[in-house]
């Protein structure tokens, strides 16, 4: 059977059109893309919200029948395949939510079924049917969150050896072992380009969840050196893939372990909590501000300075800033504005409007 | 990894033989092939993350040895910091270059800084005394100088925060207009900060300033500040109407006027973020307001799907506007 999904070529002309703005034109006009749509960031994060909002509504349509999660689960799969079908949709969110909704319900349903009270078994199961949606849309984001929902699958398992105190051990290792496997494997070339961004989002995820499995055991290993050893070596480990490849999923990585490393220090330091917040957060401004600095001259084909790449986290971060805390004791008034646009436009001369 | 360099190829033939349009080719086989990366947004994640953590442990600080610390001792460290922050950000100006990204946060610290400062001042002092949200109207004021002194976009979010919690705050306790009256509420007040933030994109209007060089570009981008705060701050505040009873059928009024302006406004300028904002909200509304008017919640879930169903075909049907229009 033939599913509707971009051929390899449509998928990498559709994955030119959304990383270089400035081509969609020519991309169009020479048919890479084939029939299918796609949309930017900004319009897949509504389209996804859009999408859980109906499925809520679907529910709520159906909650007097029976079996509602299975019967609301199906039509919602249907209806994306429906739309990715006859109207050539692809990450636009909407399909997407309603895939993720639609696959989850099922499982779900059937849990209910089953009746088990098997925590490791259930998370497992919705943890399949997220894989399903994101194998079946090539949805990087949901196979990360399903290989996640897997190691708390691991986290959880029953078992009396040690009191099941082991089963975090084995799910950081789990994650160790999958980070590194991404790692090697992200060094291959993919004619997909949703393929290497699975790899990638493992690569970013898995060190993170393995620094958490590692510091929720609870034996005393984690409140020692273990977690610091694990997080500095994937912050290596990282940093060296992500240079000598020049690619940015492993640098992401690379800052979440060192994130991770800051906070193995802040739990070994023994003072008082502002301190240990003031001298982390100065390192890493330090740290940050000398790296932007000798970076500014390339070397080695690395630069601290923005070339013409699409970056819609200029304004994202401008809304964050707003949301931090003017002074204490001072009450707080409305939430400023989440002031972030699509990607792919012209504000600022670097910052993204959303602008076609 | 995967290379994109051979579409590319066939790209730099099909696209216009313009300098731009073969310059962003020849960037873009730049980057494929891997000749070069930029690691400047993880600088930028790694700078706000740290500049987070410094102000929440300087404002723990702060909290914990109010009484340890003297005020004068206190008020001093922090407004020396703030200082120097600041003339971190006066030497580039003065040399008469951009600021570098470190510079750009750590002007931002200052701001913060200076914040803290003053908010302290105020707790500790009472310089207001009944008024004391008067203080926020004041950091609004210096941040918005700041802002246009250095030109930075980081600081004037902060200016419009500030400005955004002194009304808030102000117009609640009822020192500048009437008090407590309902038809005041949050979302009025919301309202009327949305219109002093689209009355601050005027300032930069696209036409008297020219949109070309480093003003155009400074213009362009608190202009967009302005009218991104502006339409966040007027959908959010119809939000609340409709939450109000009092307000409600007003807010639904507002809300469905507020849409199609700026919905026209997304479509006449080709930004698709506010065709998407005013979809966006304007669909999250009009589920509310029926959720809220209509008792059985089977019906309500029918009509909100039919809505939801219609609000996607109109988005829909909007980009693909947007994406005909497109010279």
């Amino acid at each position: 059977m033939n599913v509707a999904r971009p051929t390899v070529s449509e998928e990498r002309g559709l994955a030119i059109a959304d990383r270089y703005p400035a081509l969609r034109e020519a991309v169009d006009r020479l048919g890479l893309a084939g029939r299918w749509k796609a949309a930017t960031w900004l319009a897949r994060c509504v389209g996804f919200v859009l999408g859980l909002v109906g499925a809520g509504m679907l529910a709520g349509v159906l909650r007097l029948f029976p079996a509602p999660l299975f019967i609301g689960g199906l039509l919602l799969l249907v209806a994306a395949e429906w739309l990715i079908a006859r109207r050539h949709v692809v990450r636009s969110g909407f399909e997407e939510a309603m895939y993720l909704c639609g696959a989850t319900a099922v499982a779900v349903q059937l849990l209910i079924w089953i009746d088990t009270d098997n925590a490791s078994l259930a998370v497992a199961l919705v943890a399949m049917a997220v894989l399903l949606a994101g194998w079946r849309l090539l949805n990087p984001l949901f196979t990360t969150l399903a290989t996640a929902d897997l190691t708390l699958s691991i986290g959880l398992f029953r078992t009396t050896l040690f009191d099941g105190r082991l089963n975090t051990l084995a799910a950081a290792l789990a994650c160790a072992l999958l980070a590194a496997g991404a790692l090697v494997a992200g060094g291959r070339s993919w004619q997909r380009p949703s393929h290497d961004r699975m790899l990638d989002g493992l690569v970013i995820a898995m060190p993170w969840l393995a620094y958490g499995w590692v510091i929720a055991y609870p034996g005393n290993i984690a409140q020692k050196w273990l977690p610091l050893a694990l997080s500095l070596a994937f912050v290596v480990a990282t940093t060296a893939v992500g240079a000598s490849r020049r690619a940015h999923p492993p640098l992401v990585s690379a800052l979440g372990s060192a994130a991770c490393a800051l906070h193995a220090v802040y739990m070994l330091l023994g003072w008082p909590v502002h301190w240990r917040l003031i001298v982390i957060g100065a390192l890493a401004l330090a740290a940050a501000v000398l790296l932007e600095r000798l970076l500014r001259d390339r070397r080695n084909g690395i630069t601290s300075r923005p070339i013409d790449e699409p970056a819609g986290l200029d304004l994202a971060h401008l809304a964050a800033a707003a949301h931090l805390p003017s002074a204490p004791g001072v009450p707080s008034g409305p939430a400023p504005a989440p002031a972030v646009q699509g990607q792919g436009g012209d504000f600022g001369g670097g910052g993204a409007s959303g602008r076609f | 990894m995967h290379d994109l360099s051979p579409e590319l190829v066939a790209l730099r033939a099909a696209a216009p033989q313009t300098a731009v349009a073969q310059a962003a080719v020849a960037q873009a086989e730049r980057l494929e092939r891997r000749e070069v990366l930029s690691i400047h947004r993880e600088l930028l994640v790694a700078m706000y993350a740290a500049v987070a953590v410094l102000v929440a442990g300087i404002g723990l600080l702060l909290k914990q040895h109010l009484r340890d610390i003297g005020p004068g001792t206190l008020l001093t460290c922090l407004l020396v910091a703030s200082l120097a922050c600041h003339a971190v950000a006066w030497r580039a100006r003065h040399l008469g270059r951009e600021r570098s990204l470190g510079e750009d946060y750590v002007l931002l610290l200052g701001a913060l800084l200076f914040s803290a400062a003053v908010g302290y001042a105020e707790l500790r002092f009472r310089l207001f005394g009944a008024g004391w949200s008067r203080h926020l109207l004041l950091l609004a004021i210096w941040h918005l100088a700041v802002a246009y002194v250095f030109r930075s976009r980081l600081v004037l979010a902060v200016a419009l925060t500030a400005l955004a919690a002194w009304l808030g705050v102000e117009l609640r306790l009822g020192s500048a207009i009437e008090p407590r009256h309902s038809w005041f509420g949050l979302g009025p007040r919301a309202l009327l900060c949305a219109l002093f933030y689209y009355a601050g994109s005027f300032f930069h209007h696209v036409g008297s300033t020219g949109i070309g060089g480093p003003d155009g570009a400074f213009h362009n981008g608190f202009r967009e500040v302005y009218r991104q705060f502006a339409a966040h701050f007027a959908f959010w505040g119809t939000l609340a109407m409709i939450g109000d009873e009092a307000t409600r059928w007003l807010g639904a009024a507002v809300l469905v006027v507020l849409a199609v302006v700026v919905g026209r406004m997304g479509l006449a300028e080709r930004r698709e973020s506010y065709v998407l904002y005013a979809v966006g909200y304007g669909t999250i509304g009009l589920v509310w307001l029926e959720s809220v008017l209509l008792r059985d919640r089977t019906l309500t879930s029918l009509i909100g799907l039919v809505t939801v169903i219609g609000a996607v075909a109109l988005l829909m049907k909007l980009r693909s506007r947007l994406k005909a229009s497109a010279p």
